[in-house]
């Protein structure tokens, strides 16, 4: 099963290189599909694009993993517990929040381009992270907790060695389905001028392009999917 | 070994335990006893500071326990609960070594450590470390939460109703074994259970518990032949001479006689005897040692229950 899920996963990647780093084939391949060619001439090539997505999205995951995880784990010691309600309110409002909105606030803020596509993919990424982050570390057994207190494990000891290995496999899923939504979310940011995969969708979008569509949907369906399957299978690691 | 002295707990204004003393001596195994809400839990984990005490003293090993820092207090004296809280996430192995890593053991003596502490619960170690406790049978789980908390060698066991989730058959092994490992080590016990035939059978002394105070202590004789009130005598329905029996060896009993019987007396204890006896063909059981009938065995209890009579 294991093995089988990494050989899909494998096929996929080389599928999406092959779309990025021959987008001549992949754009004869699309006409035939949609029988029309494209009327845009002379581009940026996909795979730049494709890598300002990749970074967009590497970067603010990662801030939303770090600063969530870590604002996760604080809600639930003792000493976070009080901002407990607080920051799950703020953080679910951040999420309910339109997406578009946030980042055309961003606008006049940081002015176009990356940081504010960065801010707004970080607000939009980190409820799953602080949510699944709290709701894993409760759900750690109360026994299990009074067993490892009563053998003599201090509060830093019990997060260490108990709550977080304990809690890994749900926090996992939400770093994954927060990707996931980043992964889409991010092809905003071409509204804001911060490039990626999204340049070429709003372009196809506006100019009734079919291709060019596909040719910023596809990629970004097929990373989504690598990257849900690729976190999944860590995730399985952390059965018990 | 440990000395509780007027030892209060109060959750606002509801008295959980009102102010109880006992002394428990070393190699001593005391059993508190009483139904549930009784304070028993919670007078066993004031000694470890899992609870916080709200009156009065608890000394152990000499030394007040307000003097002693939690984590190093709670490391020197094993504690095995119910549930057995074995960590799911890690093999047998590593349960086992978690306080010896706390206190930074060598790798090597912690590993012999676990071998050893699996053979004295009577499992093999090859086929056990490296199994996680889903793995495991109620009464395998159980094993392996007595060798986490004796893996240190502690010699203070603090233990919440250990036994509570055995199907009863395995709680009766467990329950012989671990008196048996607990005279070897010649370990501390403070045993807590709401099970009056398992305070009978393992304990040296038995505290009785009833709305946070102390109703009787005492041996498990003194206590069963001369309950203290109508609570003790209640909670007891006077079964407790009948449990006693299985306390009692049959080696102490026999009348002593040339025989060339194989089976010995030592193996046996009154209550199997008596029951071979009424289930039986024959009037009397002919052991090595000697032999023993009904009616000899009720002459010597009956003078031994008189004994303890006031």
């Amino acid at each position: 099963m294991n093995s089988k899920n990494k050989a899909v996963i494998l096929f996929i990647i080389i599928i999406l290189l092959v779309i990025i780093f021959y987008p001549q084939g992949f754009e004869r391949f699309l006409s035939l599909l949609v029988s029309r060619k494209s009327n845009t001439t002379s581009r940026t090539p996909l795979y730049i694009y494709f890598f300002q997505h990749l970074q967009m999205v590497i970067i603010s995951s990662l801030i939303a993993i770090v600063v969530g995880v870590t604002l996760g784990i604080f809600i639930t010691t003792d000493k976070g517990e009080v901002y407990k309600d607080i920051f799950l309110k703020l953080v679910n409002l951040g999420q309910a929040f339109p997406s578009p909105a946030i980042l055309a606030l961003m606008v006049p803020v940081l002015g176009y381009g990356l940081k504010g596509a960065l801010i707004a993919l970080v607000i939009y990424a980190f409820m799953p992270i602080v949510y699944n982050t709290v709701i894993g570390i409760e759900e750690v057994s109360r026994d299990v907790v009074e067993a490892a207190r009563g053998m003599g494990m201090n509060n830093y000891m019990i997060y260490r060695k108990i709550k977080i290995p304990l809690a890994s496999k749900v926090i996992l899923g939400g770093i994954r389905t927060s990707t996931v939504i980043n992964i889409s979310a991010a092809t905003l940011a071409a509204a804001v001028g911060a490039g990626g995969l999204g340049v070429p969708l709003v372009n196809g979008v506006r100019t009734f392009d079919m291709i060019l569509i596909l040719q910023g949907a596809i990629p970004v369906t097929l990373l989504a999917i690598i990257t849900e399957l690729s976190i999944k299978n860590i995730e399985h690691r952390f059965d018990v | 070994m440990i000395k509780l002295s007027n030892v209060t707990k109060k959750y606002g204004n509801f008295v959980a335990v009102d102010s109880i003393s006992m002394d428990i001596k070393q190699g001593e195994l005391m059993v508190i006893l009483g139904p549930s809400g009784c304070g028993k839990s919670t007078t066993l984990r004031l000694i470890n500071k899992m609870v916080t005490i709200s009156e009065g003293d608890i000394l152990v090993r000499g030394k007040n326990i307000v003097d002693i820092d939690d984590v190093e207090l709670r490391k020197s004296i094993g504690y095995v609960i119910q549930s057995i809280g074995l960590f799911p996430h890690m093999s047998v192995e590593k349960n086992i070594a978690t306080v010896p890593t706390l206190l930074n053991w060598e790798k090597e003596t912690i590993s012999k450590r676990i071998d050893k502490m699996l053979e004295l619960v009577g499992l093999s170690p090859e086929k056990y470390k490296e199994k996680k406790p889903a793995q495991l049978s109620g009464g395998e789980a159980q094993r392996i939460g007595v060798a986490r908390a004796l893996a240190a060698d502690p010699d203070i066991l603090l233990m919440d109703e250990p036994f509570g989730a055995v199907d009863p058959i395995n709680r009766l092994r467990l329950q012989r074994e671990f008196r048996q490992i607990q005279q070897n080590l010649n370990k501390t016990v403070l045993f807590v259970t709401h099970d009056v035939e398992e305070a009978l059978l393992i304990a040296d002394r038995i505290c009785i518990m009833n709305h946070g105070k102390i109703i009787q202590i005492g041996t498990p004789e003194e206590i069963s032949i001369n309950p203290k009130n109508e609570f003790v005598k209640e909670f007891f329905k006077g079964e407790g001479i009948l449990s006693l029996l299985s306390r009692k060896k049959a080696i102490d009993y026999v009348i002593p006689r040339i025989s060339n019987e194989s089976k010995s007396a030592n193996d046996f204890n009154l209550k199997e005897v008596i029951t071979l006896l009424l289930t039986g063909e024959a009037d009397e059981l002919i052991f090595k040692e000697g032999h023993l009938t009904l009616n000899e065995i009720s002459r010597a209890l009956r003078g031994e229950i008189n004994e303890f009579k006031e």
